[in-house]
């Protein structure tokens, strides 16, 4: 599981869910939740939090250009390539925090992943979660 | 309307506890006693159908009073009305489905003994014994025995606990509509939420001694701060490697789920695990 410490910068409550906004890294992210609190505390900006998403659902793009709807793209560097059959597992490093991104293998092939370059890495909003710090 | 004031002592593994209950139910309404093994559920259904004596205290229905140990009063079982479907059926086995809904009745009456059997779907069962349905059908009969007593409450005990998870979930609807079209005062005793949420228009969990919370199953058992990430509690049963990942398969109740997964350290086989869904990510499909 990728885990960054976050700050909570805007909380907003719909009917059933809530629109998280949060800075990590002077990056900003947003993630919708069905979910009032984090742990047993009600979400509230200004919280420190833990911004968690799962390396499965970590997508990674190189070149990327045009509008795209994800909010959560991030430039960062690979540190680590472990190539498997059917997936491959990408190491990041983005502002010093350890990210990971598992993607088949046929897509970092066909990407040209290697160790150094600058990627962009994204994640839907509804695919991050929030924790406790 | 059943109104209960009582105290009473429950048998434990861990020796005699007290059981405090004070519960008043509106007439024609559903309410659901749930709660873990051993809190008291059945022995509740059983003093306020007259099958046992409470330590103290004063059972209810309507203007009669059924129960007052005061004023020892005690009115018998038989006397109450009450209809009882017990978690094991407890049919006559020599007898065949229409005999035992006869048996049970107050006074017989061939026209209400069709009517009951439409009802619960078992006229073209209506010739047959016990043992050769199936343990929906036998649980449909029990509930129309119970009908047939033409109770003024009817009390349910586990009924479809006995059951398979695909038969609990079709009987579970059709007990459902059968409730409905008798509007029957009706309490029923459960510790599966499905129950609950589908069957009662309140209930009262219980735990350890009392009752902890009464009121609609949305308002007593959702929670009202969700936190979006449900833990399901599992066994992990297998880690098998899954090219740069792990495959790790998961027991939850009679289900098991594999999943992928980078970090396997912290898992053993054989130990409980928490299952994180996200909630808007989770998928649902009807089964």
């Amino acid at each position: 599981m990728n885990r960054i410490p976050a700050t909570l910068t805007r909380v907003e409550y719909g009917a059933g869910m809530t629109l998280v906004e949060a800075d990590a890294s002077a990056a900003p992210y947003g993630m919708t939740l069905v979910a009032t609190v984090v742990g047993e505390v009600p979400l509230t900006a200004g919280m420190l939090v833990v911004l968690a998403c799962k390396e499965t659902e970590v997508a990674l793009a190189k070149n990327l250009s045009g509008e795209i709807s994800l909010r959560n793209r991030h430039a960062a560097r690979v540190v680590g390539i472990d190539a498997g059959t059917v997936l491959t597992r990408v190491s990041l490093d983005w502002h010093g925090h350890p990210i990971a991104s598992v993607i088949t293998s046929g897509s970092a092939q066909r990407l040209g992943i290697r160790i150094g370059d600058s990627v962009e890495w994204l994640v839907k909003a509804n695919e991050m979660a929030v924790e406790t710090a | 309307m059943l109104n209960l004031a009582l105290t009473h002592t429950i048998p434990t593994p861990e020796g005699p506890r007290p059981l405090q209950v004070e519960l008043t139910q509106a007439p024609g309404e559903r309410l659901a006693l749930y709660g873990p093994s051993g809190v008291g559920k059945t022995t509740l259904l059983r003093l306020i159908a007259g099958l046992a004596r409470p330590d103290q205290g004063r059972i209810a229905f309507g203007d009669t009073v059924w129960c007052d140990t005061e004023r020892r009063v005690h009115v018998p079982a038989r006397e109450r009305r009450v209809g009882y479907v017990f978690q094991d059926y407890a049919l006559f086995p020599n007898m065949r489905v229409r005999d035992n809904l006869a048996f049970a009745q107050p006074h017989p009456d061939r026209n209400r003994l069709d009517e009951l059997l439409a009802l619960t779907r078992l006229a073209p069962l209506a010739d047959r014994y016990p043992q050769q349905l199936s343990g929906g059908q036998r649980q449909r009969v029990a509930l129309a025995r119970a009908l047939a007593q033409e109770p003024q409450l009817l009390l349910m005990d586990e009924p479809l606990s006995a059951l398979d998870p695909a038969l609990r979930v079709a009987l579970r609807e059709e007990i459902d509509d059968i409730l409905r079209k008798v509007a029957l005062t009706t309490v029923i005793v459960s510790h599966d939420l499905g129950d609950v949420f589908r069957l009662a228009q309140r209930v009262a969990v219980l735990e350890p001694g009392k009752v902890a919370a009464l009121g609609t199953p949305r308002d007593v058992l959702l929670p009202p701060t969700p936190s979006g990430r449900h833990a399901l509690s599992g066994i992990v049963l297998a880690i098998d490697p899954a090219d740069v990942l792990w495959r790790v398969t998961v027991a939850i109740g009679n289900d098991t789920l594999a999943t992928l997964s980078a970090d396997v350290e912290h898992l053993r086989v054989g130990a409980p695990v928490a299952v994180q869904l996200n909630g808007s990510s989770a998928v649902l499909q009807p089964v």
